[in-house]
């Protein structure tokens, strides 16, 4: 897929790798949407970013997904990408130690993680491929995952969220093929963000990069370097690229 | 066109040829649910060299609306 002209919608896209995802798209001359829920955030996006569309919107409500996508709609007229990136990390084991006992992992949270980083994948997906359908838009799906999907201790419902995307990658690159839609995941490893160092003590990510070949965190830069790689290669589809610092070879 | 347009079908939906007719809908057959509905369409615009609009995939849902579409069409 060539990028110039194309049209986006990027979630979770006021910080972080999204927002590097953002910035690479508009450099390479696609009109980008952001759809995310922090106010704030959008406002100092589009003082930084000059050009990006923004929308207000709570992901893990399918009434607030569709009105948004309707009224992007309204305004692009067609869409070409989704990068659903949107997602919240979240650290607790199952059980844990406390001076009262053991304590379970917080029942609510484990719903908030999955509401913000699954269920906000299906009902973007669902909402923007429904109208590339009808326009018979030849438009590719980027997931946003984590090599967390394979499983990974003290954090049950951000691994099962992100192995449950990459299903929805797979089982989605199958159904959407016969549309001329692809549908990709990316899976970064530990990279240089806010919510990485919010979710990981030091000494536990000290740990994990004396694991890791490469032995660093990974930029922001190098996993937007890898959505656009997906959005290109038209032969892609259906699997998760996994861009970690050789930490899971 | 017809016979043509009956193989396709055929091996798409996996029936014999001698079984398909202008009444066949997608409601009568098993095979032929929506997976095997967009199959079937991108094996029809590979074929006879046509893009279909939503609106006309949507309509082909029986032999008849597909050889209808396909005669403007092709």
């Amino acid at each position: 897929m060539e990028l110039q002209g194309k049209r986006a919608i990027v979630t979770g896209g006021v910080r972080g790798i999204g927002k590097e995802i953002v910035r690479q798209l508009m450099e390479h001359g696609v009109q980008v949407a952001v759809f995310d829920i922090d106010a704030d955030g959008l406002k100092s996006l589009e003082g930084e970013i000059t050009g990006v569309r923004p929308f207000e919107c709570d992901l893990s409500k399918y009434d607030h997904v569709r009105q948004a996508v309707a009224e992007c709609f309204d305004e692009f007229q067609s869409l070409d990408i989704l990068v659903n990136n949107a997602g919240i990390l979240y650290s607790a084991p199952l059980l844990s130690f406390s001076l009262d006992g053991l304590k379970p992992h917080d029942v609510g949270m484990w719903g908030k993680v999955i509401a913000t980083n699954l269920d906000s994948v299906f009902y973007m997906t669902v909402s923007v491929v429904e109208k590339m359908v009808m326009r018979r838009t030849k438009g590719v799906v980027i997931n946003i995952s984590s090599i967390s999907a394979a499983g990974n201790a003290g954090q049950s419902a951000y691994s099962a969220a992100k192995a449950g995307v990459n299903a929805l990658t797979a089982t989605w690159a199958k159904e959407l093929a016969s549309w001329g839609i692809r549908v990709v995941g990316i899976a970064p490893g530990f990279c240089e963000t806010e919510s990485t160092h919010a979710a990981m003590s030091q000494a536990a990510l000290k740990e994990v990069l004396t694991e890791a070949p490469l032995k660093r965190l990974g930029s922001v830069s190098e996993i937007a370097e890898g959505v656009i790689f997906a959005i290109r290669n038209d032969f892609f589809t259906g699997k998760t690229l996994e861009i970690d610092g050789g930490l899971t070879v | 066109m017809q016979e043509k347009l009956y193989k396709l079908i055929g091996d798409i939906l996996n029936i014999r040829s001698e079984d398909i007719s202008d009444d066949l809908t997608m409601r009568e057959i098993e095979t032929w649910d929506s997976l095997k509905h967009m199959e079937l369409i991108v094996s029809i615009e590979r074929e006879y060299d046509v893009q279909l609009t939503f609106e006309e995939i949507v309509q082909m849902q029986s032999v008849q609306a597909i050889k209808n579409i396909l005669s403007i069409k092709a």
